[in-house]
């Protein structure tokens, strides 16, 4: 008989062919390497294809793109799509414009005249544009726009903050915050986002003040803490921090300034910022700090810590898609999460530190996971606002901790196990297609790092394969520790 | 009406509508009603993106074809005639999407590395479904070995091919179903289908062509 084409054996797996048939794939198969393993391979395949299926989506920055649609879809950005991307095919229509182009600059020259200025696009920051606007720079000669006034909205509060003398969440996240705005904490923490992709955390015990916004330029007092993500500015926008006698000023970038009585500290996760004070001044690239005291020298900037680099990725301030202010403020609404003190939140994938917090989002589902003491996330639900009114959401209290002893003991058991040993014990149904199978397992350890009892509670592998995986288990020599008794899920 | 259902429920649910509310929701999205607009992403933007993301393979540029799936829906509800459901006609949008990226794809290579950083990432943002259930890395790794051989096999395939086999295989639809969605008729989908099988598993399997088997002769003009 010949070699079996690989897709029969699909084709005999799903009931396609006479049982002769089958009988006679299989009686070549028992004596052809080559067909064996086609058949292996081809069944494996089919079965992957349909844990595939089961396959969600992964979870994606829902907000920036509703915003980018929307942009899209407003004549603005129809026009502006048309003018960045030309259909492929319009090689003459545009090869004429070129000529017509030319044209027009040769005749300029024989003129006498100057060659107009390139056209630079640029990005700012939107005020009452319906979305991220494109504006045209004006050219040398033309006089500078008044700069036009922008505000700002509260997206995250925690814990005891004020924006001008006021407390209620109501009131905070109704306000759009213009110039001028004084921000306070006590115990919390007041995320203000000022435009798109630029925001602001102010920490605890701290206090700032907005004294200019606008599209030409945003300035900022602060005493105490603020963290701050600033997008990329466009020429002739400014972005200062005064703390103190010290000035900080960035074009775009990730950075902590921490201004507590003479004394300022600028560390920065990504970009540069420079720290001036009079006439003195040192910039502070990724990955560095500074702790400058004022009227002494400035230092060369140090290294920050992993540890340091780590807290400043976890306390980005919380953002929200921004195309205009009104949009921004007319489609989302308040979302109070509630939970324990020490229970670590995340919302559409984004950490919202510790605790109880309320936050702006837009309207739709809102995935709320949490995560206690330290272990990975789980999904705790669905936040669903569609409403402007504010929603209120149960993230749960802290599931009771393990004692220290069964964790460490656990973790020990995960670190030890032969991984690969394993596998070969579920190799020959892994061979089948078959997979996703486990083994639980309870085991005390003594103190001396001896087993006393290790039994097998559950499984959905045969025997003899349950077997092979507990005396994989019962290999693991544990070293001397606290006696506990685990019970390990062993996912195969 | 044509309303496609996968054989098997997916992990996720599609999103549904009645058909008075998906009716109302069109009408005001025609009328560029924008909180309509929102309401209709809202309500699928998680559909279109697990198609798109299990027709693809990967996250690469997923949100880029997330918004270009919305666009292209946006602009083109007016042309609507309600002969499907609303999550079918998506549906069918992301099917044409997904094939232009297939396409482009094939005439300029992936940049390498992107695809597993991006999986990787997502992977530890606990971000599938499938991350919340506990499973050791070896279960993953593996997992993830077997889905990219298989998306490996099936880039090989032409991008219509792969798109027949990507339906009936992965999403585990029927011919008719398939046939609306990639605009064609059963019977070539049928044919299509058949040499996709046939090729995805000599690549898949690392077999040489073989003769021709017994099954439907290929038509004229048929891939």
């Amino acid at each position: 008989m010949k070699h079996v084409p690989p897709h029969r054996w699909i084709d005999a797996a799903e009931a396609r062919l006479s049982t002769r048939r089958v009988d006679e794939m299989n009686a070549h198969a028992e004596t052809c390497a080559r067909c064996q393993n086609a058949r292996a391979q081809a069944l494996a395949a089919r079965a992957t294809m349909t844990e595939l299926r089961s396959e969600v989506a992964p979870e994606l920055a829902w907000d920036e793109i509703r915003a980018k649609i929307r942009w899209e879809l407003s004549p603005a950005g129809s026009s502006s799509a048309r003018l960045a991307a030309p259909p492929e095919d319009s090689g003459a229509r545009w090869g004429l414009a070129g000529a017509l182009a030319a044209a027009v600059a040769v005749a300029a020259v024989v003129a006498g005249g100057d060659l107009p200025a390139p056209r630079r696009m640029t990005l700012a920051l939107a005020a009452a544009r319906p979305t991220p606007a494109v504006v045209e720079e004006p050219g040398a000669a033309a006089p500078a726009p008044a700069p036009t006034a922008l505000v700002a909205l509260v997206t995250r509060a925690r814990g005891a903050v004020q924006v001008d003398g006021e407390g209620g969440l109501e009131e905070l996240f109704a306000r759009r915050l213009p110039a001028g705005a004084v921000l306070a904490s006590g115990e919390g923490l007041l995320d203000v986002q000022l435009g798109p992709g630029t925001a602001l955390t102010l920490g605890p015990r701290s206090s700032a003040r907005l004294a200019r916004l606008d599209s030409a330029a945003v300035e900022l007092y602060v005493d105490g803490s603020l963290e701050l993500e600033v997008a990329p500015r466009a020429a002739g926008q400014r972005f200062l921090v005064h703390a103190g006698a010290q000035t900080v000023e960035v074009r775009g970038t990730r950075f902590r300034v921490e201004h507590r009585e003479d004394q300022t500290y600028v560390s920065c996760r990504h970009g540069l910022v420079a720290v001036r004070e009079g006439a003195r001044s040192v910039e502070v690239p990724a990955g560095r700090a500074v702790s400058v005291r004022t009227g002494q020298p400035m230092p060369a900037p140090s290294e920050l810590s992993a540890a340091e680099l780590l807290e400043l990725a976890v306390t980005t301030p919380y953002q929200v898609a921004w195309d205009d202010v009104s949009t921004v403020a007319g489609s989302t609404s308040r979302l109070e999460l509630t939970a324990a003190p020490a229970r670590r939140l995340r919302l559409d994938g984004v950490e919202l530190g510790a605790g109880a917090a309320t936050v702006r989002v837009a309207r739709g589902r809102h995935l709320v996971e949490a995560s206690d003491g330290g272990g990975p996330f789980r999904r705790v639900g669905w936040a669903v606002v569609d409403a402007r009114a504010a929603v209120r959401f149960e993230a749960g209290a802290a599931e009771p901790a393990r004692s220290q002893a069964a964790s460490q003991r656990r973790e020990q058991l995960r670190a030890l196990l032969d991984r690969s040993r394993l596998a070969r014990c579920v190799r020959p149904i892994a061979k089948q297609g078959l997979g996703a199978t486990y083994v639980d397992v309870e085991l005390a350890v003594g103190r001396d790092g001896t087993v006393s009892f290790l039994n097998i509670t559950d499984t959905d592998l045969p025997a003899e394969l349950a077997e092979c995986v507990r005396t994989v288990v019962a290999s693991v020599r544990f070293a001397a520790g606290p006696a506990a008794t685990i019970v390990e899920h062993l996912a195969l | 009406m044509i309303h496609v259902v996968p054989r098997q429920p997916s992990h996720e649910a599609r999103a549904t509508l009645d058909a008075e509310a998906e009716a109302s929701l069109i009408d005001r999205c025609r009328d560029q009603d924008r909180a309509a607009q929102e309401e209709l992403y809202y309500h699928f933007r998680r559909q279109v993106a697990a198609n798109l993301f299990r027709a693809l393979g990967d996250r690469t540029e997923l949100e880029d074809l997330v918004q270009e799936v919305f666009v292209i829906a946006f602009r083109g509800l007016g042309k609507f005639r309600g002969e499907a459901r609303l999550s079918t006609w998506l549906y069918r949008i992301c099917v044409n999407v997904a094939l232009g990226r297939i396409r482009t794809r094939r005439r300029r290579p992936q940049a390498i590395g992107v695809t597993d950083l991006e999986a990787t990432a997502a992977a530890q943002s606990g971000a599938t479904a499938l991350a919340q259930a506990p499973e050791t890395p070896e279960r993953a790794a593996e997992r993830s070995d077997a889905a990219r051989a298989v998306y490996a096999a099936l880039d090989q395939l032409t991008p219509k091919k792969r798109m027949v086999l990507y339906l009936h295989e992965i999403e585990g639809l029927d011919l008719r179903e398939i046939a609306y969605l990639v605009d064609s008729n059963a019977v070539t989908v049928r044919t299509r289908l058949f040499y996709a099988r046939r090729d995805f598993y000599r690549i898949l399997t690392g077999t040489e062509p073989l003769a021709p088997g017994p099954g439907p002769r290929p038509r004229k003009g048929a891939p």
